[in-house]
């Protein structure tokens, strides 16, 4: 189990987390929010790359602070900004990171990774010719290596084609089981799709913490969605304001879903992306 | 183990660095040797390259941003940045080897050292541009002072903090002991940096920083 209690963390007079109380137990737990919600930064501290500030969090009884070694020792990690050194292959960059986490005969482990992740023909190119989707399938090898107890992964979907993520988040669903695995993104999509529960931070702030269908269910009776003509659609929607939550064109039509009962509107399911956004409006 | 030091070694350089000891080899014999006659000069250029070397080290880590995985793994971080040190002064030690004899090793070797040792230490400690900024002023200082040759930096206790003696009037033997006591600071820099290795994550963490 992930374990915070009141942890936070400021750089200087910015609060990028607020003082957060949190769980995390086995399975995939999706950490949502927009830029600047405080994602990274959590997911840091857990890591052991970045001290708290304030109160304290304990990685499968450990603390990042007093015993990151152990906590290493565990841990997967895809960082957001996540990069492979220049100099060498694929299968190489693999091979180090496999010394850094004291792996005997690391191997087989990895021809199954490069294998896993369609790799294994590049494997003996530079990292540098990689694409971004490459590379990260990479980093998510690599986090894999000596299969961990804890994965962090921050944005792991960032820049991959929509059928790079469609396939990382099958394998996303295969991962958890009696593995802890946090997936930090502000896609709503990955976290709809693979996440058993779901925190959301706004401005350092756990807004919400729960399962995605609780989430649904607390906007339920609240959505709704109205057809404007496209020649209507700036005005009405500057008069709705805050209330809109998506807009999407269909035909000569806007259809907009929103939190307010508007004239011609009528009220539907509310989706994880619905909750989502109502969530960060209200 | 083997293999480790291995990878440390090829991630520590660029391979065309020792183009510059080979290089200077092939001068020395061409010149017949005579590169001897520029000694001064070399004990004022090469100590600049060492912290050069070792700040490029601490910043390409950050750069590559290979930074947070490192970080995050178990190994010790000890060994890590000891065996790429050795990598990145191995080919300046040989580039000082290929250029000057034996006698005068220490002489353009131990400033050198110890620039490199402090730029480490205050690149730990603070960043990687107070960590340059530290060795050079001290260079740039010593340069002056040899320079103007003013008085204080070769005859008073002065004299010891002056990198560069070659051309300062003092004894062999005093200029000795002071590159001696050089290296002696260098080494304890080099203990202190060694210590740190293992919070170097926390000490390196990055001051600009998303906070997504």
């Amino acid at each position: 189990m992930i374990r915070l209690d009141g942890l936070s963390k400021d750089y200087g007079d910015v609060h990028a987390l607020r003082p957060t109380d949190l769980r995390i137990d086995s399975g995939v737990f999706g950490l949502l929010g927009p830029n600047g919600a405080g994602k990274t930064t959590l997911i840091r501290m857990a890591a052991t790359t970045l001290p708290p500030s304030g109160g304290s969090i304990t990685v499968c009884g450990h603390n990042p602070v007093q015993e990151p070694v152990a906590i290493r020792r565990m841990l997967g990690y895809l960082p957001q900004d996540f990069g492979a050194y220049p100099k060498l292959k694929g299968r190489e960059y693999l091979e180090y990171v496999a010394i850094l986490k004291n792996l005997r005969h690391p191997k087989p482990q990895i021809d199954a990774l490069l294998s896993q992740f369609g790799l294994t023909d590049v494997a003996t190119r530079r990292v540098t010719t990689y694409s971004g989707g490459m590379l990260r399938r990479l980093g998510i090898s690599q986090a894999l290596l000596g299969e961990p107890r804890v994965l962090l992964i921050d944005e792991p979907t960032s820049g991959l084609d929509p059928e790079e993520r469609a396939r990382f988040r099958e394998f996303l669903m295969d991962l958890g089981g009696s593995r802890i695995v946090v997936l930090s993104t502000h896609f709503v999509e990955d976290v709809a799709a693979t996440c058993d529960r779901l925190g959301v931070l706004d401005r350092g702030t756990l807004c919400y913490h729960g399962t995605p269908r609780e989430l649904i269910e607390r906007f339920r009776g609240t959505v709704f969605e109205v057809s404007v003509p496209e020649a209507e659609a700036g005005e009405r929607t500057d008069t709705w304001g805050g209330s809109v939550l998506s807009t999407r064109r269909d035909l000569d039509a806007r259809v907009v879903r929103l939190t307010k009962d508007v004239e011609g509107s009528h009220e539907v399911a509310p989706t994880l992306e619905d909750a989502y956004l109502a969530l960060l409006r209200s | 183990m083997r293999k480790h030091f291995f990878y440390e070694m090829r991630l520590a350089v660029h391979p065309a660095i020792w183009l510059l000891p080979i290089a200077l080899a092939i001068l020395r014999v061409v010149t017949g040797g005579s590169l001897e006659r520029v000694l001064v000069f070399f004990e004022f250029v090469y100590p600049l390259l060492f912290p050069i070397a070792v700040i490029s080290l601490l910043r390409r880590e950050r750069s590559d941003r290979t930074f947070e995985v490192l970080v995050a793994t178990p190994h010790r971080k000890t060994p890590v940045l000891l065996a790429r040190l050795v990598g990145v002064m191995l080919p300046l030690f040989c580039a000082v080897a290929a250029t000057v004899s034996p006698g005068n090793w220490l002489s353009v070797l131990a400033p050198g050292v110890l620039l490199a040792m402090l730029a480490l230490v205050t690149g730990l400690v603070w960043k990687d541009e107070i960590g340059l900024a530290v060795p050079l002023g001290w260079w740039a200082v010593s340069f002056a002072v040899s320079f103007t040759q003013m008085t204080w930096g070769h005859h008073a206790v002065g004299s010891w903090f002056i990198l560069f003696l070659l051309g300062s009037g003092l004894s062999p033997e005093a200029i000795l002991w002071r590159k001696l006591g050089h290296l002696a600071v260098a080494a304890m820099l080099l203990s202190v940096s060694l210590l740190m290795a293992e919070t170097w994550p926390r000490s390196a963490s990055p001051r600009r920083h998303r906070t997504s």
